[in-house]
């Protein structure tokens, strides 16, 4: 199968970047998933924040990000991102975790504290997250809503027959889909994303499926991305899709209802998440 | 003399990913642009296109195709020059 081509080399913007966040000490899904699109987003001065650290707790086989006993919460991270926002003249920001199973909320003490030293900081910015799922803890998901994010992102990643041999053992495709359900619930004025990645496996009508079970829990923003297998231990790469096949799927998915679709080789769930945002809240 | 690598701070704080040279563009004597691709390297995730962060003449290469290679590996070394003096010195090395 032919490999995506990106060309590399970092600039200044890029260094930039570099350079806040590691003298911040913030941890970037960016960096630690090896994403094809580091070179456009830091070459235009934006960054995703994973917070909580830079180990997670799961191990799901398509995700390069490390897998093990996490370090504790560095309790100075929120005004931490607050200020790399600042200093990078965000006016929309993206965050990520790694999932904290060890930890009695799951984290989201955590993620609401960031919101709002983000928010305190940075007046008038939009806050998009993209959480795990809490082991499905309305309680948990309760504390990220009320600290006010306009987006809330949580991915089902597969469709649902290949969720037990994609994700961790401990996430769940249903799970997933109620996440998403109880943040529209908790406050329908917020903005629900997910996104699915292809080339797994899945057949096309199980992605149709996915997409409608996505609908079905009312969820506003969808992104379709191709697979690319960061190492030999991961799940294999089945196919790759071609610009045809993604145009076809986003077609579908605005057919279904979806506000904003992003459909692309190299999407992921925070590539161009102000443009899908400021299309599905247009009136 | 400019050492052309493997960027290093792609993912700057991930240095544990590895490839494989797929083809090196360029040979001793060559001239280069700035930004022109010199080589392609294959990882898991993709084939990256690694430019010439400089103008210049080509010196020596110092990786060939199948070479394993990470981040921060050497692959040409440029005498780095205006873009107008280098097509002379690569005239001149023809």
């Amino acid at each position: 199968m032919e490999k995506i081509r990106l060309r590399v080399r970092p600039g200044r913007r890029h260094r930039d970047v570099a350079k806040l966040v590691a003298g911040l000490g913030i941890a970037t899904v960016c960096e630690e998933a090896l994403c094809p699109n580091i070179g456009e987003c830091w070459g235009s001065g934006t960054a995703t924040f994973m917070i909580m650290g830079d180990i997670c707790t799961r191990g799901c086989r398509f995700c390069y990000v490390k897998s093990g006993r996490p370090q504790p919460l560095d309790p100075g991270e929120p005004m931490k991102v607050a200020l790399a926002v600042k200093r990078m003249g965000l006016d929309y920001v993206t965050i990520t975790s790694v999932d904290r199973d060890d930890l009695p909320d799951g984290g989201a003490g955590h993620y609401a504290e960031t919101i709002r030293a983000v928010k305190r900081l940075n007046p008038g910015v939009v806050v998009e997250v993209l959480i795990p799922d809490f082991q499905g803890s309305r309680e948990s998901l309760r504390t990220v809503v009320e600290a006010g994010p306009e987006v809330v992102a949580h991915n089902i990643e597969t469709v649902r027959r290949l969720t037990p041999k994609v994700r961790d053992r401990r996430a769940g495709y249903e799970q997933s889909l109620k996440v998403l359900e109880a943040v529209k619930e908790m406050n329908p004025r917020i903005i629900t994303k997910s996104s699915i990645l292809l080339g797994m496996g899945e057949e096309q009508w199980e992605v149709v499926e996915a997409m409608k079970d996505l609908r079905g829990v009312e969820v506003d923003i969808l992104v379709l991305s191709q697979y690319l297998r960061p190492s030999p231990r991961h799940h294999p790469l089945v196919k790759m899709y071609t610009l045809q096949e993604f145009k076809m799927l986003e077609e579908k998915a605005r057919s279904l209802g979806f506000k904003a679709v992003i459909a692309h080789p190299l999407a992921r769930t925070s590539y161009k998440a102000k443009e899908a945002y400021m299309e599905a809240t247009r009136g | 003399m400019v050492v052309v690598e493997v960027p290093s701070d792609l993912w700057p704080r991930r240095g544990d990913w590895r490839g494989k040279i797929v083809s090196i563009h360029k040979k001793p004597g060559d001239r280069v642009k700035e930004g022109e691709p010199v080589a392609e390297v294959e990882i898991e995730k993709a084939i990256l296109v690694i430019e010439s962060p400089v103008a210049g003449v080509v010196e020596e290469t110092l990786a060939s195709p199948g070479d394993p290679v990470g981040p921060g590996a050497p692959l040409l070394r440029v005498s780095p020059v205006g873009e107008d003096q280098a097509q002379s010195q690569a005239r001149q090395a023809a």
